[in-house]
Protein backbone atom coordinates (compact mmCIF):
# COMPACT_ATOMS: atom_id res chain seq x y z
CA UNK A 1 0.00 0.00 0.00
CA UNK A 2 1.38 3.17 -1.21
CA UNK A 3 0.25 6.72 0.15
CA UNK A 4 -0.50 9.48 -2.38
CA UNK A 5 -0.47 12.93 -1.04
CA UNK A 6 -2.87 15.33 -3.04
CA UNK A 7 -2.24 19.10 -3.74
CA UNK A 8 -4.82 21.47 -2.90
CA UNK A 9 -5.42 21.69 -6.22
CA UNK A 10 -6.07 18.18 -6.99
CA UNK A 11 -8.57 17.59 -3.74
CA UNK A 12 -11.73 18.72 -5.30
CA UNK A 13 -11.20 14.96 -7.00
CA UNK A 14 -10.59 12.93 -4.40
CA UNK A 15 -13.24 14.31 -2.16
CA UNK A 16 -11.21 16.08 -0.48
CA UNK A 17 -8.61 14.15 1.15
CA UNK A 18 -4.93 15.44 1.81
CA UNK A 19 -4.00 12.12 1.03
CA UNK A 20 -5.16 8.41 -0.29
CA UNK A 21 -4.12 5.10 -0.92
CA UNK A 22 -3.02 3.62 -3.92
CA UNK A 23 -1.61 -0.33 -4.56
CA UNK A 24 1.28 -0.85 -6.82
CA UNK A 25 4.93 -1.94 -7.41
CA UNK A 26 5.77 0.86 -9.78
CA UNK A 27 5.00 4.51 -10.23
CA UNK A 28 2.73 3.40 -13.41
CA UNK A 29 1.07 0.87 -11.11
CA UNK A 30 0.41 2.92 -8.02
CA UNK A 31 -0.50 5.96 -10.21
CA UNK A 32 -2.95 3.76 -12.50
CA UNK A 33 -4.31 2.40 -9.42
CA UNK A 34 -5.13 6.01 -7.91
CA UNK A 35 -6.92 6.91 -11.03
CA UNK A 36 -9.04 3.93 -10.88
CA UNK A 37 -10.20 4.25 -7.83
CA UNK A 38 -10.64 8.32 -8.28
CA UNK A 39 -12.00 8.57 -11.50
CA UNK A 40 -12.17 12.09 -11.45
CA UNK A 41 -8.84 12.87 -11.55
CA UNK A 42 -9.21 11.58 -15.74
CA UNK A 43 -6.15 12.42 -17.47
CA UNK A 44 -4.75 14.99 -15.21
CA UNK A 45 -2.05 12.96 -13.71
CA UNK A 46 -1.35 10.31 -16.44
CA UNK A 47 -2.12 11.25 -20.40
CA UNK A 48 -0.66 9.20 -23.91
CA UNK A 49 0.98 6.83 -21.58
CA UNK A 50 2.94 9.38 -19.40
CA UNK A 51 2.62 11.84 -16.91
CA UNK A 52 0.30 14.36 -17.53
CA UNK A 53 2.47 17.85 -18.17
CA UNK A 54 1.03 19.74 -15.62
CA UNK A 55 1.89 17.50 -12.43
CA UNK A 56 5.21 16.35 -10.93
CA UNK A 57 5.03 13.14 -9.40
CA UNK A 58 8.05 12.71 -6.18
CA UNK A 59 9.38 9.52 -4.19
CA UNK A 60 11.32 9.99 -1.85
CA UNK A 61 11.90 13.57 -2.18
CA UNK A 62 12.97 13.18 -5.70
CA UNK A 63 11.22 13.53 -9.34
CA UNK A 64 10.52 10.35 -10.65
CA UNK A 65 11.18 11.74 -14.04
CA UNK A 66 14.73 11.96 -12.97
CA UNK A 67 14.55 8.30 -12.01
CA UNK A 68 12.99 5.98 -13.70
CA UNK A 69 9.84 7.82 -14.56
CA UNK A 70 6.67 5.91 -14.40
CA UNK A 71 8.98 2.44 -14.28
CA UNK A 72 10.15 3.51 -11.12
CA UNK A 73 9.83 1.06 -8.38
CA UNK A 74 7.78 1.91 -5.03
CA UNK A 75 8.94 0.29 -2.07
CA UNK A 76 6.15 -1.16 0.28
CA UNK A 77 5.51 1.91 2.65
CA UNK A 78 7.09 4.90 0.72
CA UNK A 79 4.84 7.92 0.21
CA UNK A 80 4.51 8.95 -3.58
CA UNK A 81 3.66 13.01 -3.39
CA UNK A 82 1.67 14.63 -6.72
CA UNK A 83 2.20 18.61 -7.10
CA UNK A 84 1.16 21.17 -9.49
CA UNK A 85 4.38 21.23 -11.94
CA UNK A 86 3.94 25.21 -12.80
CA UNK A 87 6.11 27.15 -14.87
CA UNK A 88 5.74 30.20 -17.19
CA UNK A 89 7.16 33.59 -18.05
CA UNK A 90 7.13 36.64 -19.57
CA UNK A 91 8.32 34.51 -22.29
CA UNK A 92 9.07 37.12 -24.93
CA UNK A 93 11.39 39.98 -24.63
CA UNK A 94 9.06 42.92 -24.12
CA UNK A 95 9.36 45.89 -26.09
CA UNK A 96 6.69 48.72 -24.97
CA UNK A 97 4.70 49.71 -28.41
CA UNK A 98 6.65 53.27 -27.06
CA UNK A 99 9.81 53.53 -25.37
CA UNK A 100 10.06 56.34 -22.36
CA UNK A 101 13.52 56.99 -23.62
CA UNK A 102 15.95 55.77 -26.59
CA UNK A 103 17.58 54.02 -23.70
CA UNK A 104 14.99 51.35 -23.39
CA UNK A 105 15.65 50.46 -27.51
CA UNK A 106 19.09 49.39 -26.57
CA UNK A 107 19.16 45.30 -27.01
CA UNK A 108 16.86 43.08 -28.18
CA UNK A 109 18.19 43.19 -31.68
CA UNK A 110 17.23 40.69 -34.35
CA UNK A 111 18.72 37.39 -35.32
CA UNK A 112 18.27 36.51 -39.08
CA UNK A 113 19.53 33.48 -41.20
CA UNK A 114 22.23 33.64 -43.27
CA UNK A 115 21.18 30.90 -46.39
CA UNK A 116 23.43 31.93 -48.96
CA UNK A 117 26.39 32.47 -46.25
CA UNK A 118 26.19 29.19 -45.58
CA UNK A 119 28.28 26.97 -46.77
CA UNK A 120 26.39 23.80 -46.50
CA UNK A 121 22.80 23.50 -45.79
CA UNK A 122 23.01 21.19 -42.84
CA UNK A 123 24.33 23.71 -41.28
CA UNK A 124 22.33 26.99 -40.26
CA UNK A 125 24.43 30.69 -39.70
CA UNK A 126 22.40 32.98 -37.92
CA UNK A 127 23.51 36.67 -37.56
CA UNK A 128 22.89 38.73 -34.51
CA UNK A 129 22.20 42.15 -35.95
CA UNK A 130 23.91 44.29 -33.66
CA UNK A 131 23.95 47.67 -35.58
CA UNK A 132 20.30 47.67 -35.16
CA UNK A 133 20.96 49.41 -31.75
CA UNK A 134 20.10 53.49 -31.40
CA UNK A 135 23.45 54.26 -32.46
CA UNK A 136 24.57 51.61 -34.67
CA UNK A 137 26.56 49.00 -32.74
CA UNK A 138 26.68 46.70 -29.88
CA UNK A 139 28.49 49.01 -28.04
CA UNK A 140 25.04 51.12 -26.94
CA UNK A 141 24.86 47.88 -24.33
CA UNK A 142 27.86 48.43 -22.72
CA UNK A 143 27.88 52.81 -22.64
CA UNK A 144 24.79 51.92 -21.41
CA UNK A 145 25.59 49.31 -18.76
CA UNK A 146 28.57 50.56 -18.07
CA UNK A 147 27.11 54.42 -16.94
CA UNK A 148 23.87 52.29 -15.24
CA UNK A 149 26.77 50.37 -13.03
CA UNK A 150 28.49 53.53 -12.09
CA UNK A 151 25.70 55.25 -11.30
CA UNK A 152 23.98 52.64 -9.00
CA UNK A 153 27.23 52.13 -7.68
CA UNK A 154 27.76 55.66 -6.61
CA UNK A 155 30.56 55.80 -8.39
CA UNK A 156 28.85 58.33 -10.57
CA UNK A 157 27.49 61.28 -9.49
CA UNK A 158 25.97 64.43 -10.87
CA UNK A 159 28.51 66.81 -11.86
CA UNK A 160 31.01 64.43 -12.69
CA UNK A 161 32.35 64.20 -16.16
CA UNK A 162 33.09 60.96 -18.58
CA UNK A 163 36.51 60.52 -20.03
CA UNK A 164 36.51 57.44 -22.42
CA UNK A 165 40.00 57.05 -24.56
CA UNK A 166 37.92 55.89 -27.82
CA UNK A 167 37.39 56.94 -31.38
CA UNK A 168 35.21 54.32 -32.39
CA UNK A 169 31.48 53.04 -31.70
CA UNK A 170 32.36 53.24 -27.84
CA UNK A 171 32.70 56.61 -28.09
CA UNK A 172 29.18 57.42 -30.09
CA UNK A 173 27.72 55.19 -27.38
CA UNK A 174 28.90 56.67 -24.34
CA UNK A 175 27.89 60.09 -26.32
CA UNK A 176 24.20 59.30 -26.27
CA UNK A 177 24.41 57.90 -22.90
CA UNK A 178 25.87 61.14 -21.55
CA UNK A 179 24.16 63.30 -23.47
CA UNK A 180 20.55 61.53 -22.15
CA UNK A 181 21.70 61.30 -19.05
CA UNK A 182 23.10 64.98 -18.73
CA UNK A 183 26.93 64.24 -17.80
CA UNK A 184 29.24 65.99 -20.07
CA UNK A 185 31.79 63.71 -22.30
CA UNK A 186 35.39 63.88 -23.59
CA UNK A 187 36.84 61.59 -26.19
CA UNK A 188 40.55 61.16 -26.59
CA UNK A 189 41.51 59.92 -29.43
CA UNK A 190 44.13 60.18 -32.14
CA UNK A 191 44.94 62.68 -33.82
CA UNK A 192 44.53 60.83 -37.23
CA UNK A 193 41.30 59.51 -36.91
CA UNK A 194 38.96 60.06 -39.64
CA UNK A 195 37.25 63.30 -39.52
CA UNK A 196 33.70 61.05 -40.01
CA UNK A 197 34.13 60.24 -37.01
CA UNK A 198 35.21 63.62 -35.13
CA UNK A 199 32.06 64.88 -36.48
CA UNK A 200 29.65 62.28 -35.23
CA UNK A 201 30.99 62.42 -31.68
CA UNK A 202 31.23 66.40 -31.57
CA UNK A 203 27.28 66.14 -32.98
CA UNK A 204 26.17 63.76 -29.85
CA UNK A 205 27.53 66.53 -28.00
CA UNK A 206 31.30 64.78 -27.28
CA UNK A 207 34.15 67.22 -26.63
CA UNK A 208 37.24 66.21 -28.19
CA UNK A 209 41.01 65.19 -27.18
CA UNK A 210 43.42 64.57 -29.34
CA UNK A 211 46.73 62.13 -28.86
CA UNK A 212 49.85 61.85 -30.67
CA UNK A 213 49.00 60.15 -34.36
CA UNK A 214 52.31 58.27 -33.88
CA UNK A 215 51.18 56.62 -30.81
CA UNK A 216 47.96 54.83 -32.14
CA UNK A 217 45.40 53.95 -29.97
CA UNK A 218 47.38 52.61 -27.20
CA UNK A 219 48.60 56.41 -27.04
CA UNK A 220 44.86 57.75 -26.35
CA UNK A 221 44.73 54.91 -23.45
CA UNK A 222 47.76 56.59 -21.87
CA UNK A 223 46.67 59.93 -22.22
CA UNK A 224 43.11 59.64 -21.04
CA UNK A 225 44.37 57.70 -18.04
CA UNK A 226 46.99 60.83 -16.82
CA UNK A 227 44.32 62.86 -17.49
CA UNK A 228 42.01 60.94 -15.02
CA UNK A 229 44.87 60.81 -12.51
CA UNK A 230 45.42 65.01 -12.67
CA UNK A 231 41.85 65.70 -12.17
CA UNK A 232 39.41 63.16 -10.03
CA UNK A 233 36.14 65.01 -11.45
CA UNK A 234 36.91 62.75 -14.67
CA UNK A 235 35.22 58.98 -14.52
CA UNK A 236 37.37 57.17 -16.64
CA UNK A 237 34.10 54.09 -17.73
CA UNK A 238 37.23 52.41 -19.58
CA UNK A 239 35.46 49.30 -21.46
CA UNK A 240 38.69 47.01 -21.63
CA UNK A 241 38.31 46.83 -17.71
CA UNK A 242 34.87 47.40 -16.73
CA UNK A 243 32.99 43.75 -15.83
CA UNK A 244 29.45 45.94 -16.51
CA UNK A 245 31.09 45.35 -19.93
CA UNK A 246 30.70 41.64 -19.93
CA UNK A 247 28.08 42.00 -17.79
CA UNK A 248 25.59 43.40 -20.75
CA UNK A 249 26.59 40.75 -22.66
CA UNK A 250 25.47 37.85 -19.87
CA UNK A 251 22.56 39.81 -19.16
CA UNK A 252 21.50 41.07 -22.99
CA UNK A 253 23.24 40.04 -25.85
CA UNK A 254 23.49 36.26 -24.71
CA UNK A 255 20.67 35.93 -22.98
CA UNK A 256 18.82 36.95 -25.70
CA UNK A 257 19.90 33.96 -28.07
CA UNK A 258 20.15 30.97 -25.59
CA UNK A 259 15.92 32.74 -25.39
CA UNK A 260 15.73 33.09 -29.24
CA UNK A 261 17.58 29.91 -30.62
CA UNK A 262 17.33 25.95 -29.27
CA UNK A 263 20.53 24.69 -30.49
CA UNK A 264 24.13 26.66 -30.88
CA UNK A 265 26.84 24.78 -31.41
CA UNK A 266 29.69 27.78 -32.29
CA UNK A 267 28.90 31.32 -31.24
CA UNK A 268 32.04 33.45 -33.27
CA UNK A 269 32.17 37.29 -32.39
CA UNK A 270 35.43 39.68 -33.05
CA UNK A 271 37.92 40.27 -30.34
CA UNK A 272 37.78 43.52 -29.42
CA UNK A 273 37.63 44.36 -25.43
CA UNK A 274 36.77 40.53 -25.14
CA UNK A 275 33.02 41.71 -23.57
CA UNK A 276 31.18 40.02 -26.05
CA UNK A 277 32.98 36.88 -26.20
CA UNK A 278 33.32 36.66 -22.54
CA UNK A 279 29.73 37.44 -21.05
CA UNK A 280 27.71 36.07 -24.24
CA UNK A 281 29.85 33.22 -24.11
CA UNK A 282 29.30 32.37 -20.49
CA UNK A 283 25.76 32.91 -20.79
CA UNK A 284 25.69 30.32 -23.74
CA UNK A 285 27.79 27.98 -21.77
CA UNK A 286 24.95 27.90 -19.54
CA UNK A 287 22.29 27.01 -21.90
CA UNK A 288 23.95 24.91 -24.60
CA UNK A 289 27.44 23.27 -22.20
CA UNK A 290 28.80 22.13 -25.58
CA UNK A 291 28.73 25.49 -27.23
CA UNK A 292 32.34 26.44 -29.12
CA UNK A 293 33.04 30.35 -27.97
CA UNK A 294 35.23 31.59 -31.44
CA UNK A 295 36.83 34.62 -31.45
CA UNK A 296 37.76 36.39 -34.68
CA UNK A 297 41.19 37.45 -33.93
CA UNK A 298 43.48 40.34 -36.47
CA UNK A 299 46.79 38.81 -37.97
CA UNK A 300 48.98 40.65 -35.75
CA UNK A 301 50.57 43.85 -37.92
CA UNK A 302 47.23 43.50 -40.03
CA UNK A 303 44.47 45.44 -37.94
CA UNK A 304 41.01 45.04 -38.46
CA UNK A 305 39.39 48.28 -37.55
CA UNK A 306 37.19 47.47 -34.28
CA UNK A 307 39.37 44.13 -33.55
CA UNK A 308 42.32 43.06 -31.34
CA UNK A 309 45.06 40.77 -31.98
CA UNK A 310 46.40 39.98 -28.52
CA UNK A 311 49.52 39.90 -30.01
CA UNK A 312 50.12 43.45 -29.87
CA UNK A 313 51.03 43.35 -26.39
CA UNK A 314 47.57 44.62 -24.36
CA UNK A 315 44.87 41.85 -23.12
CA UNK A 316 42.37 43.64 -21.46
CA UNK A 317 41.71 42.98 -17.96
CA UNK A 318 37.93 41.56 -18.70
CA UNK A 319 39.36 39.06 -21.36
CA UNK A 320 40.30 35.65 -19.53
CA UNK A 321 41.54 33.60 -22.73
CA UNK A 322 41.59 30.67 -21.26
CA UNK A 323 37.55 31.26 -21.82
CA UNK A 324 37.59 31.25 -25.70
CA UNK A 325 37.54 27.96 -27.10
CA UNK A 326 38.84 28.84 -30.70
CA UNK A 327 40.97 31.65 -31.97
CA UNK A 328 40.31 32.10 -35.68
CA UNK A 329 43.39 34.82 -37.35
CA UNK A 330 41.81 36.82 -40.02
CA UNK A 331 43.44 39.21 -42.22
CA UNK A 332 42.17 42.31 -43.35
CA UNK A 333 41.45 41.28 -46.91
CA UNK A 334 39.77 38.27 -45.84
CA UNK A 335 37.45 40.50 -43.78
CA UNK A 336 36.59 42.90 -46.16
CA UNK A 337 35.61 40.33 -48.89
CA UNK A 338 33.18 39.10 -46.51
CA UNK A 339 31.90 42.05 -45.80
CA UNK A 340 31.31 42.76 -49.78
CA UNK A 341 30.02 38.75 -49.76
CA UNK A 342 27.60 39.57 -47.25
CA UNK A 343 25.90 42.91 -48.43
CA UNK A 344 25.71 40.90 -52.00
CA UNK A 345 24.25 37.98 -50.98
CA UNK A 346 21.98 38.17 -48.07
CA UNK A 347 21.19 41.98 -48.13
CA UNK A 348 23.09 43.26 -44.78
CA UNK A 349 25.67 46.09 -44.75
CA UNK A 350 28.20 45.43 -42.47
CA UNK A 351 31.16 46.75 -40.35
CA UNK A 352 34.36 45.46 -41.44
CA UNK A 353 34.88 43.28 -38.02
CA UNK A 354 31.58 41.78 -38.98
CA UNK A 355 32.94 40.60 -42.50
CA UNK A 356 35.86 38.70 -39.31
CA UNK A 357 32.85 37.31 -37.54
CA UNK A 358 31.29 36.11 -40.69
CA UNK A 359 34.46 35.02 -42.74
CA UNK A 360 35.34 33.11 -38.91
CA UNK A 361 31.34 31.70 -38.63
CA UNK A 362 31.69 30.60 -42.56
CA UNK A 363 35.19 28.44 -41.72
CA UNK A 364 33.55 26.91 -38.51
CA UNK A 365 30.30 25.83 -40.25
CA UNK A 366 32.35 24.34 -43.24
CA UNK A 367 34.12 22.28 -40.25
CA UNK A 368 30.49 20.69 -38.92
CA UNK A 369 28.61 18.13 -40.33
CA UNK A 370 25.70 20.12 -39.23
CA UNK A 371 24.30 22.33 -36.58
CA UNK A 372 23.78 26.14 -35.58
CA UNK A 373 26.70 29.33 -35.75
CA UNK A 374 25.90 32.08 -34.59
CA UNK A 375 28.14 35.36 -35.70
CA UNK A 376 27.44 38.80 -33.72
CA UNK A 377 27.80 41.33 -36.26
CA UNK A 378 28.97 43.99 -34.12
CA UNK A 379 27.50 47.54 -36.58
CA UNK A 380 26.96 48.79 -39.64
CA UNK A 381 28.87 49.55 -42.74
CA UNK A 382 27.32 52.82 -42.48
CA UNK A 383 30.26 54.68 -40.55
CA UNK A 384 32.88 53.17 -43.39
CA UNK A 385 31.41 55.13 -46.48
CA UNK A 386 34.31 56.90 -47.19
CA UNK A 387 36.44 54.02 -47.02
CA UNK A 388 37.72 52.49 -50.36
CA UNK A 389 37.37 49.24 -50.17
CA UNK A 390 33.93 48.81 -50.74
CA UNK A 391 34.33 49.19 -54.68
CA UNK A 392 38.33 48.87 -54.80
CA UNK A 393 39.25 45.72 -56.76
CA UNK A 394 40.19 42.73 -54.62
CA UNK A 395 44.10 43.18 -55.04
CA UNK A 396 43.69 46.90 -53.90
CA UNK A 397 41.73 46.47 -50.79
CA UNK A 398 44.85 46.29 -48.74
CA UNK A 399 46.30 49.16 -49.75
CA UNK A 400 43.21 51.19 -49.77
CA UNK A 401 42.86 50.47 -45.77
CA UNK A 402 46.50 51.35 -45.12
CA UNK A 403 46.65 54.87 -44.82
CA UNK A 404 43.72 55.78 -42.13
CA UNK A 405 43.17 55.15 -38.48
CA UNK A 406 39.98 53.87 -38.12
CA UNK A 407 39.80 52.59 -34.54
CA UNK B 1 -6.05 39.93 -1.44
CA UNK B 2 -4.17 41.77 0.83
CA UNK B 3 -0.68 42.03 0.27
CA UNK B 4 1.20 43.66 3.77
CA UNK B 5 4.34 45.51 2.87
CA UNK B 6 6.88 43.26 4.57
CA UNK B 7 5.62 40.54 2.45
CA UNK B 8 5.71 43.04 -0.73
CA UNK B 9 9.15 43.65 0.08
CA UNK B 10 10.17 40.18 0.21
CA UNK B 11 8.47 39.54 -3.20
CA UNK B 12 10.50 42.15 -4.62
CA UNK B 13 13.77 41.31 -2.77
CA UNK B 14 13.77 37.78 -4.42
CA UNK B 15 12.98 39.05 -7.72
CA UNK B 16 15.66 41.71 -8.24
CA UNK B 17 18.13 39.25 -6.51
CA UNK B 18 17.61 36.70 -9.44
CA UNK B 19 17.98 39.19 -11.82
CA UNK B 20 18.77 38.52 -14.98
CA UNK B 21 15.92 36.04 -14.68
CA UNK B 22 12.58 35.25 -13.87
CA UNK B 23 11.98 34.53 -9.70
CA UNK B 24 9.33 31.97 -8.48
CA UNK B 25 7.92 31.19 -5.72
CA UNK B 26 4.58 30.95 -3.26
CA UNK B 27 2.70 33.29 -1.44
CA UNK B 28 0.64 32.23 1.32
CA UNK B 29 -2.51 33.66 2.34
CA UNK B 30 -4.68 33.32 5.21
CA UNK B 31 -7.97 34.15 3.76
CA UNK B 32 -7.50 37.19 1.54
CA UNK B 33 -4.40 37.85 3.65
CA UNK B 34 -0.87 37.34 2.39
CA UNK B 35 1.26 35.96 5.27
CA UNK B 36 4.36 34.75 4.00
CA UNK B 37 6.47 34.75 0.62
CA UNK B 38 8.24 31.65 0.20
CA UNK B 39 11.13 31.78 -2.31
CA UNK B 40 11.05 28.96 -4.84
CA UNK B 41 14.30 27.96 -6.71
CA UNK B 42 13.90 28.96 -10.88
CA UNK B 43 15.01 25.17 -12.41
CA UNK B 44 15.23 26.98 -16.03
CA UNK B 45 16.73 29.92 -15.42
CA UNK B 46 16.13 32.67 -18.28
CA UNK B 47 14.96 36.53 -18.20
CA UNK B 48 11.95 35.71 -20.17
CA UNK B 49 10.83 31.98 -18.47
CA UNK B 50 10.62 30.15 -15.03
CA UNK B 51 9.45 26.50 -13.84
CA UNK B 52 8.86 26.68 -9.64
CA UNK B 53 11.18 24.29 -7.79
CA UNK B 54 10.14 23.77 -4.25
CA UNK B 55 11.25 20.87 -1.55
CA UNK B 56 8.55 18.54 -2.51
CA UNK B 57 8.11 17.67 1.11
CA UNK B 58 8.26 20.54 2.22
CA UNK B 59 5.16 22.39 -0.30
CA UNK B 60 3.21 19.29 0.68
CA UNK B 61 3.13 20.13 3.88
CA UNK B 62 2.24 23.38 3.17
CA UNK B 63 -0.47 22.17 1.49
CA UNK B 64 -1.66 20.35 4.43
CA UNK B 65 -2.06 23.50 6.26
CA UNK B 66 -5.13 25.57 5.83
CA UNK B 67 -3.87 28.30 4.11
CA UNK B 68 -4.54 29.16 0.37
CA UNK B 69 -1.48 29.42 -2.45
CA UNK B 70 -0.65 31.96 -4.24
CA UNK B 71 1.90 30.68 -7.01
CA UNK B 72 4.39 34.15 -7.57
CA UNK B 73 6.86 35.35 -10.62
CA UNK B 74 8.65 38.22 -11.88
CA UNK B 75 8.73 39.52 -15.19
CA UNK B 76 11.80 41.10 -15.66
CA UNK B 77 10.54 43.97 -18.12
CA UNK B 78 6.96 42.83 -18.61
CA UNK B 79 4.21 44.59 -17.23
CA UNK B 80 2.85 42.33 -14.32
CA UNK B 81 0.40 40.80 -16.57
CA UNK B 82 -0.36 37.29 -17.57
CA UNK B 83 1.63 36.15 -20.89
CA UNK B 84 0.96 33.92 -23.28
CA UNK B 85 3.16 31.44 -21.63
CA UNK B 86 1.72 32.02 -18.51
CA UNK B 87 -1.71 31.32 -20.14
CA UNK B 88 -0.84 27.98 -21.95
CA UNK B 89 1.05 26.68 -18.85
CA UNK B 90 -1.60 27.58 -15.90
CA UNK B 91 -2.01 24.27 -15.84
CA UNK B 92 -3.76 22.17 -12.24
CA UNK B 93 -3.39 26.54 -11.29
CA UNK B 94 -6.10 27.61 -13.40
CA UNK B 95 -8.46 29.71 -11.48
CA UNK B 96 -6.36 29.83 -8.39
CA UNK B 97 -4.79 32.71 -7.67
CA UNK B 98 -1.26 34.30 -9.61
CA UNK B 99 0.66 36.90 -8.56
CA UNK B 100 3.22 38.52 -10.67
CA UNK B 101 5.49 41.18 -9.59
CA UNK B 102 7.44 43.65 -12.68
CA UNK B 103 10.56 44.03 -11.86
CA UNK B 104 11.18 47.12 -14.27
CA UNK B 105 7.93 48.98 -12.80
CA UNK B 106 8.21 48.01 -9.14
CA UNK B 107 4.38 46.66 -9.68
CA UNK B 108 2.68 43.89 -8.30
CA UNK B 109 -0.94 42.23 -9.64
CA UNK B 110 -2.68 39.20 -8.74
CA UNK B 111 -5.06 37.32 -11.68
CA UNK B 112 -6.87 34.15 -11.79
CA UNK B 113 -5.75 32.71 -15.36
CA UNK B 114 -7.18 29.50 -17.08
CA UNK B 115 -6.62 28.33 -20.59
CA UNK B 116 -8.98 30.86 -21.54
CA UNK B 117 -7.76 34.10 -20.57
CA UNK B 118 -7.18 35.82 -17.28
CA UNK B 119 -9.25 37.81 -14.64
CA UNK B 120 -7.83 40.51 -12.36
CA UNK B 121 -7.97 39.80 -8.76
CA UNK B 122 -7.98 43.26 -7.00
CA UNK B 123 -5.31 43.88 -4.58
CA UNK B 124 -6.22 45.92 -1.73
Amino acid sequence: MTVVRIPPTLRGEVGGARQVEATGETVRDVLEDLVERHPALGNQILTNGGIAPFVNVYLGGEDVRTMDGLDTTVPDGETLILLPAMAGGSSQPWTPAVARSLLDLVGQTPLVELPRISPKESVTIYAKLEGQNPTGSIKDRVAKAMIEAAEASGELEPGRALLEPTSGNTGISLALVAALKGYPLTCVLPENATEERKRLLRLYGADIVHSPASEGSNGAVRLALEMAEADPRWFVPFQYANEANPRAHYEGTGAEIATALDRVDVLVAGLGTGGTLMGAGERLRETFPDVVIAAAEPLPGDPVMGLRSLDDGYVPPILDVSRLDRKVLVSNEQSVAAVRELLRLEGILGGVSAGAAIHVARRLAAELDEGVVVAILADGGWKYLSADFWDAPEAGVEQSMESTVWW
Amino acid sequence: MVIPAAVRAAIAEHARAELPNEACGLLLLDGDQAVEYVAGENASPSPYFFELRLDPVAWADIGDRDLEQAVVHSHVSAPPRPSRTDVERIGLWRDRPYVIYSVRLDELAAWRVSPDGYEPLPLA
